[in-house]
């Protein structure tokens, strides 16, 4: 009787194998609602996208960064200004970063590879290089060597010192700059959201970004050689270069500004009293444009901190919100301004790492900043705030400090390069620790998916707390 | 024995008949029922031994040529067949009884075979139809409950439309679906849940069984195991559901039978308010101005003066005079805003037939279900036929088919949402008298600077809009299609060899129609959504048979093939704002917008080759095997062929050993073997690598990325590998039937989206990791206490005890891993190692080492940074209980049926205590609370601090807003266990003789009660019954319950 049923049951398996019963499964199991190839282009529009806003969230770039350098302060739900961040953020600011920034382009620079495109492998280049010198800047040491490798089965990559992680920067942009100078393919303008294609420009800005990362690291290392070879090649050198991506109208596509605090209503978001200080000292016309005036008319800051608010003192009548033009769907999205390079040119100028006059790269930035900001008349404001080299350092960083309104993180980080101006950390902050911080923790995910990467970084760099400095920092 | 009394009785019969008589001659006769002593029609009288046979008519009389010395055999189903020989009488009138036997000892098992209970050797357990359609459940889901050892059933809430979540045994899956394989008539039907209900807002959807109708249901048939589901293969991990429609089958002639019901629904539980405090934060004042600026008025708590008390206040009701009008409660202002709701059903079927080999059955069924919810309704009709015929006597072919259309106005959103009208019921102010909003279109609209303006007045217009004008207005309507049918061809060889084909299909098409009004709360702008979705699945099926008998042992084998072919597609097309208000269609995209479109399409093929047999000794030893191999399309080319194997043996020790005993009569022992599979949540397309669009695109430019989900070419399908023993017993002459089984099955190699560290590119990658385990028992218990021919007393007893552990879900050491299925606020339901799936982790408060709750400042505190295990979903134990009393032509059934164990996390408590309009809130208002738990009185020379009873008194507001929030999710985590009244059921049979020669017959009148009463539960406010839909992610969390409802209601049947 078995003898029986394995003749069937063998008999059938037999008929389904010569009729072949998987014939056709690749063709039903290949995917008809998505590509399984590609143009490179088609990802750099989503990879910029995704760039730009975690730095112009709210919740990211508005409350660790332009709440951290003082920029921005709140009159309710200031946990993050107390030092207290939210814990998404932390991990989506890590998780965009990797998973759709650094991932997305290292995906087109090898279809850059693969067409021989050697204008867009530059530009993917150099949207990993921003990627990585956000990561490293916010989180200090991380995962960059074995980074993005889970298509080859890593999913544990170990976590490599800032310094590794910056001199990977510079060889990218390095490379970047040589692909990009080779003329030699080109980027598809309809998916550019920074430059519409612009190749030349993209080198521009590869090498304005070196020289930011060269400034990064000058506290640890002597980058005038670098710097000074940087200075002859393209850079920035009018608005018209500088890296940034025009928002639209209407959501989602809209500023993350406008579309947090104009249509979800949160009018918590104010100027803290030291942006009001500053500018009005200096007579700054760019006050009225970067803070609206409060229910008396008047422009007022709040200080950072304060765990009982709102209150009589700090209320959302009696402060200052953020000004209209910074809350305007289609404010653009900064990667890299020409001012910031005017003010980095000035400062190395100054310390004499560069040739050049650190006045006019100084009055450079400030008219930058100015004319982003619809001021058109220069002359006054200038007369009052002339560059005075025993002084210089300090008014480049303010002057930086104030153009970098808006672009919390890089002007937090910044700050926490130069110190410049003088801050008063949170009063009550929700942590022990006095201090306004020096990095990101890392996401609390790593410490499940990547546990041993995530110790020996721990092990190395320092407890994993806000007040950890990240190597550069001095 | 009576068969040996009847051949006795014949054989004394031939005897006295003396020498046969060559002769014909006219034998008439009349048959009636031993009951009642009613006319039977339709009864088969045939003379023994040929084809020569007539049926009674309406008044029972038959009239047929035969033999003297023949012996005429009356059948009819459902009664005892009786012969009887002629001898000298030219009328034979008999009387025939019913087959109470009968009934239950044919059993439906894989591949539709019906099979005696007595071989079989596995736990499979029916449920005749009668049961489904007196329960008059929508959902036929639900009808189960209490009825099957060892099936978990959570019917989601009381709304029209719910889904119902039913599981066999035990969770045995992370990533997909825990629910059965449905099968009708052979051809597996899709019992997906495409509704979008999480726990913060969407609908819920019928889960796709509850498209059938319990009228067209002959007998439901669970497969409970891997063991008598092994011949499903790689759809048979979560266990089959078989159930058989009902035909025309032994009818003979013209049969019309008609079956009206009509239930009227009310909330089963509600929550249990305060009276005393109203709206607001000052416990003195309160002013209405706008809803959201003036006093107290733009919270949506009740801590404000107390009600009753000769105050008065300006209230929403007094907007536009401005005059005070007075402070007092309104205890029912919620239990108010319910309607009775209402089910009527309609059937009529016709079944007609020669009472042998050929008949058909058609059948319309009309379900209109309004629910307590204002605007939410159920619809569905259901048109379904079934025909067979003898073509030779070789060839015979079938049909069968349903199309069902189902429509509901408006499927309520679930969960923490504006839309949800329970959430501003509890977020409150029971000063608020939630009817003088109903007359909305009188209400002057919510003012400028309000997040509800442009909206009827509310009571509140900073968080809610008018309850009454969203349900009006934010409609979620649904219909859907669908055709369940097969066409069947079958063909006997000879005796012992058989075959049949059959082709089947399910294929549905709905559409969901989602609406938001300009100046909703969540979408300012309005928001107006199309989700068209379509399904069909194709099987052809064919099977060889092989059934001979050997001498003593009996050969049964069976081979067949099947080609199983799915296909999916939806579009999803989304208007985020509206240009014109009330216009609900796709071209009214408000100017800036842009308009989101996706869609998708999914196919997959499994083909599938299998065998089963069984081989029988003596009718007393049985072994059973099977095996089937399946060629999936989803998996990697390389390695989607798989076997799946059975093998099981049973035992009759009663008749090996021929026990002949009356407290004994019958004894089984059976074990067996099994191992089926499962894609878990594999979907089409997750093995090769893809780019993917964005649904939303910037602007006019198309985003393309990299997914975050990274696919393997390397997974293989989910095993459950499963062994049960059992028994069945009958004893006292079968008056007692016991059947035990125990079971251990675990599931493999569970196909798993990891979390890995997003450094590595993705956040996701597909693996076989995990590793869950079931075991447990299941009992039940029948006895028929009473057994006389007026009165009949039957109590059946089920029970199930489980085990439910997640043994792993990844492959990191030493780590205690955890898959999120799904959450509410800081708790995430999560499958974690070392735990039942479905465990609630969240935050709960600090504890000294005794476990006493630390306070501070009066305040007790929460251990933010340690979240823990604090509950489960999984129960320890179902079980239910039914009496079934019979007296002449009354029938009473009742029915408890019990969960004990398993956890819900009930926010309903948790907003309701913050927002203080839970009658608990009550406590300390006015004197304050000193919380139970200790503080610290100093501090030990370790430096450690040391605690003694709390003692500060803090108010009853600050108090409840600090242990009852998101922060903390302990103190609304309870035992979800509970022991309900399912059903109370009354029926009276109506003698036919009563009707006389009105054309009425089998007339009953039957009183049904559902949900009659939660007898238990240690859970306040809501039914522990509980989910926001049947989808696993959604169980064990609650707020906002739409109530479940009690039903009362009365049926009608009779036949024509």
């Amino acid at each position: 009787m078995s003898k029986y049923i394995k003749h069937i049951f063998a008999g059938a398996l037999l008929m389904c194998t010569a009729i072949s019963c998987d014939s056709d499964f690749e063709e039903i199991n290949t995917n008809p609602n998505a590509p399984v190839e590609a143009p490179g282009d088609l990802l750099m529009a989503d990879i910029q996208r995704n760039a730009m806003n975690v730095v112009y969230s709210t919740f990211i770039g508005g409350e660790m960064g332009e709440g951290w350098v003082q920029h921005w302060s709140w009159v309710q739900y200031n946990d993050a200004e107390r030092y207290s961040p939210r814990q998404t953020s932390i991990e989506d600011t890590w998780d965009v970063y990797y998973e759709d920034v650094v991932s997305d382009a290292r995906s087109m620079e090898l279809l850059a590879v693969e067409d021989e495109n050697k204008a867009l492998e530059g530009a993917a280049k150099v949207m990993q290089a921003f990627g990585y010198s956000l990561l490293t800047d916010l989180y200090g040491d991380i995962p960059f060597t074995e980074a993005i490798k889970g298509g080859e089965s890593n999913f544990t990559p170990a976590y490599d010192p800032q310094e590794t992680v910056y001199n990977g920067i510079l060889t990218l942009l390095e490379d970047a700059n040589t692909l990009l100078a080779s003329g030699e393919g080109s980027i598809d303008g309809d998916f550019d959201l920074i430059y519409g294609g612009d190749v030349t420009k993209w080198q521009k800005f590869a090498n304005s970004l070196k020289f930011r990362a060269l400034m990064r690291i000058s506290g640890k290392r002597d980058v005038s050689a670098d710097l000074q070879q940087l200075v002859t090649r393209p850079m920035f050198s009018s608005n018209d270069d500088e890296a940034k991506m025009a928002y639209l109208a209407t959501q989602p596509n809209a500023n993350p500004i406008y579309e947090t605090i104009v249509q979800g209503n949160r009018l918590e978001f104010k100027v803290s009293d030291v942006l009001v200080n500053t500018l009005t000292n200096l007579n700054d016309p760019r006050l009225p444009v970067y803070a609206a005036e409060n229910d008396a008319g008047e422009y007022r800051g709040k200080p950072a901190g304060y765990e009982d608010v709102p209150n009589d003192t700090y209320n959302y009548n009696n402060v200052s919100g953020i000004g209209a033009f910074y809350l305007e769907p289609d404010l653009p999205g900064y990667f890299m301004s020409y001012a910031e390079l005017e003010f980095l040119k000035a400062e190395a100028a100054q310390k004499g790492l560069i040739s050049g006059s650190a006045a006019e790269f100084y009055t450079g930035g400030i008219k930058a900043s100015l004319d982003f900001n619809g001021i058109t008349d220069h002359a006054d404001y200038l007369s009052g705030v002339q560059y005075n080299a025993a002084n210089g350092l300090q008014q480049i960083g303010t002057q930086k400090w104030i153009a970098l309104f808006g672009q919390g993180l890089e002007a937090w980080t910044e700050w926490r390069r130069t110190k410049i101006p003088v801050l008063t950390p949170a009063a009550e902050p929700i942590p022990s620790t006095i201090e306004i911080p020096s990095r990101f923790p890392y996401p609390a995910t790593e410490q499940t998916t990547n546990k041993a990467s995530y110790d020996a970084a721990i092990e190395r760099q320092g407890e994993n707390v806000l007040w950890t400095k990240v190597w550069w920092m001095p | 024995m009576r068969r040996i009394i009847l051949l006795c009785l014949t054989a004394v019969f031939m005897l006295a008949s003396g020498v046969a008589w060559a002769q014909e001659r006219t034998v008439t006769g009349r048959v009636t029922s031993a009951e009642d002593g009613s006319a039977l029609p339709g009864v088969n009288v045939v003379v023994k031994g040929t084809t020569n046979g007539t049926v009674t008519d309406v008044n029972g009389n038959y009239t047929l040529t035969a033999p003297s010395e023949g012996v005429l055999v009356f059948t009819f189903i459902g009664l005892q067949s009786r012969e009887e020989a002629i001898g000298t009488r030219n009328t034979v009138d008999i009387q025939m009884t019913q087959n109470v036997q009968q009934l239950t000892e044919v059993v439906v098992t894989a591949l539709g075979v019906e099979r005696e209970e007595k071989s079989l050797t596995y736990a499979v357990q029916d449920v005749s139809g009668d049961a489904l359609t007196q329960a008059r459940e929508t959902n036929v889901v639900n009808s189960l409950q209490g009825q099957v050892a060892g099936v978990q059933i959570t019917n989601s809430s009381g709304a029209p439309g719910a889904s119902s979540r039913i599981v066999l045994r035990g969770a045995s899956t992370i990533s997909g679906s825990n629910s059965p394989l449905f099968v009708i008539d052979g051809i597996p039907i899709d019992n997906t849940n495409y509704g979008d209900a999480y726990e913060s807002g969407g609908s819920d959807m019928p889960n796709g069984a509850a498209d059938i109708n319990p009228d067209d249901i002959e007998t439901i048939s669970v497969l409970k195991g891997p063991v008598a589901a092994a011949l499903y293969g790689n759809r048979g991990a979560n266990g089959v559901i078989l159930i058989t429609t009902k035909s025309g089958k032994d009818t003979k002639g013209f049969g019309v039978s008609i079956n009206h019901s009509t239930t009227f629904d009310t909330p089963l539980r509600l929550p249990d308010y305060q009276n005393s405090y109203g709206q607001g934060s000052s416990n003195t004042y309160f002013e209405y101005v706008d809803g959201q600026n003036g006093f107290g008025d733009g919270v949506d708590e009740s801590w404000g003066p107390p009600l009753d008390r000769g105050l008065e206040f300006i209230q929403f009701q007094d907007y536009e005079d401005g005059t005070p009008s007075p402070w007092v409660s309104h205890p029912d202002n919620i239990k108010d805003f319910y309607n009775v709701g209402k089910t009527i059903n309609n059937n009529v079927a016709i079944s007609g037939g020669d009472g042998a080999n050929n008949s058909f059955r058609l059948s319309v069924s009309d379900m209109r279900q309004d629910g307590i919810i204002p605007t939410s309704t159920m619809d569905r009709t259901t048109i379904t036929g079934s025909a067979s015929v003898l073509l030779n006597e070789k060839l015979d072919a079938s049909l069968s088919g349903s199309y069902i259309t189902s429509h509901s106005d408006n499927l309520i959103t679930v969960g923490y949402n504006n839309e949800n009208p329970v959430q501003q019921f509890l977020w409150s102010g029971r000063n608020v008298d939630f009817n003088a909003l109903k007359n909305y279109k009188k209400l002057p609209l919510a003012p400028a600077g309000t997040a509800a303006a442009g909206t009827p007045l509310n009571w509140n217009n900073q968080f809610q809009n008018n309850p009454y004008w969203v349900l009006d207005n934010n409609k979620h309507v649904y219909d859907k299609d669908r055709i369940i049918g097969n066409v069947k061809l079958g063909y006997k060889f000879n005796d012992w060899l058989s075959a049949y084909v059959r082709s089947g299909v399910d294929t549905w098409s709905s559409k969901n129609a989602d609406r938001a009004a300009i100046g909703t709360n969540s979408f300012l702008e309005g928001f107006y959504q199309e989700i068209t979705r379509r399904f069909t699945e194709v099987n052809h099926f064919f099977l060889a048979s092989f059934n001979k008998k050997y001498n003593e042992i009996g050969v049964n084998f069976n081979a067949g093939g099947n080609i199983m072919e799915q296909t999916y597609t939806n579009q999803v097309s989304e208007l985020p704002a509206l240009q014109l208000p009330g216009v609900y269609n796709l071209s009214n995209l408000k100017s800036g917008y842009t308009a989101v479109n996706t869609n998708r399409l999914d196919r997959e093929k499994i083909n599938s080759v299998l065998f089963n047999g069984q081989l029988s000794y003596k009718d007393y030893l049985f072994l059973d095997f099977s095996g089937r191999n399946d060629w999936w399309s989803i998996l990697p080319k390389d390695n989607n062929s798989y076997f799946y194997p059975s093998a099981s043996v049973s035992a009759v020790l009663t008749d090996i050993f021929e026990v002949n005993s009356d407290a004994l009569t019958f004894l089984k022992l059976r074990a067996g073997w099994s191992q089926v599979g499962s894609a878990g949540g594999l979907n089409p397309y997750s093995i090769q690598q893809t780019y993917s669009f964005r649904t939303d695109a910037w602007g006019d430019v198309p985003l393309l990325y990299n997914p975050q989900t990274l696919n393997n070419p390397n997974l293989k399908p989910e095993t459950v590998t499963g062994i049960e023993v059992g028994l069945a017993a009958k004893f006292l002459r079968n008056r007692i039937s016991l059947d035990v089984t125990y079971f251990d099955q675990t599931s493999k190699d569970l196909i798993v989206e990891v979390e890995v560290s997003p450094a590595s590119g993705y956040e996701f990658a597909w693996d076989n990791v995990g590793e869950i385990r079931n075991k447990g028992i299941e009992i039940q218990l029948g006895a028929d206490l009473v057994k006389t021919s007026d009165l009949t007393v039957g109590v059946n007893v089920n029970f199930a005890k489980f085990n439910n552990e997640v043994v792993s879900v990844n492959n990191i050491d030493g780590d205690e891993g955890a898959i999120v299925l799904g959450g509410q606020w800081n708790v995430n339901l999560q499958a974690r190692e070392g735990h039942p799936f479905g465990v609630l982790f969240g935050p709960g408060f600090a504890r000294d080492d005794d476990g006493n709750i630390i306070h501070e400042n009066g305040l007790p505190v929460i251990a933010q940074d340690e979240y823990k295990v604090l509950g489960d979903i999984q129960p320890d134990w179902t079980g239910g209980v039914s009496l079934n009393v019979g007296y002449k032509g009354f029938s009473f059934n009742t029915l408890v049926d019990a969960k004990m164990g398993g956890d819900l996390y009930s926010m309903t408590t948790t907003w309701g205590r913050t927002a203080g309009v839970l009658e608990e809130t009550l406590k300390g208002r006015e004197n304050g609370i000193v919380g139970n738990g200790v503080m610290q009185i100093g501090t030990n020379e370790g430096g450690d601090p040391i605690y003694g009873p709390n003692a500060v008194a803090v108010t009853a507001e600050a108090y409840n807003h600090t242990a009852y929030s998101q922060n903390v999710a302990e103190s609304s985590i309870f035992d979800a266990s509970y022991v309900k009244l399912r059903q109370i059921m009354l029926t009276y049979k109506i003698p036919n003789k009563v009707f006389g020669r009105l054309p009425f017959k089998d007339v009953s009148i039957g009183f049904v009660a559902r949900n009659v009463a939660l007898l238990y539960s240690k859970i306040p406010h809501v039914d522990p019954e509980s989910a926001f839909s049947s989808e696993d992610k959604d169980q064990g969390l609650e707020f906002g319950q739409l109530p479940s409802t009690r039903s009362l209601g009365f049926n009608i049947n009779f036949k024509l």
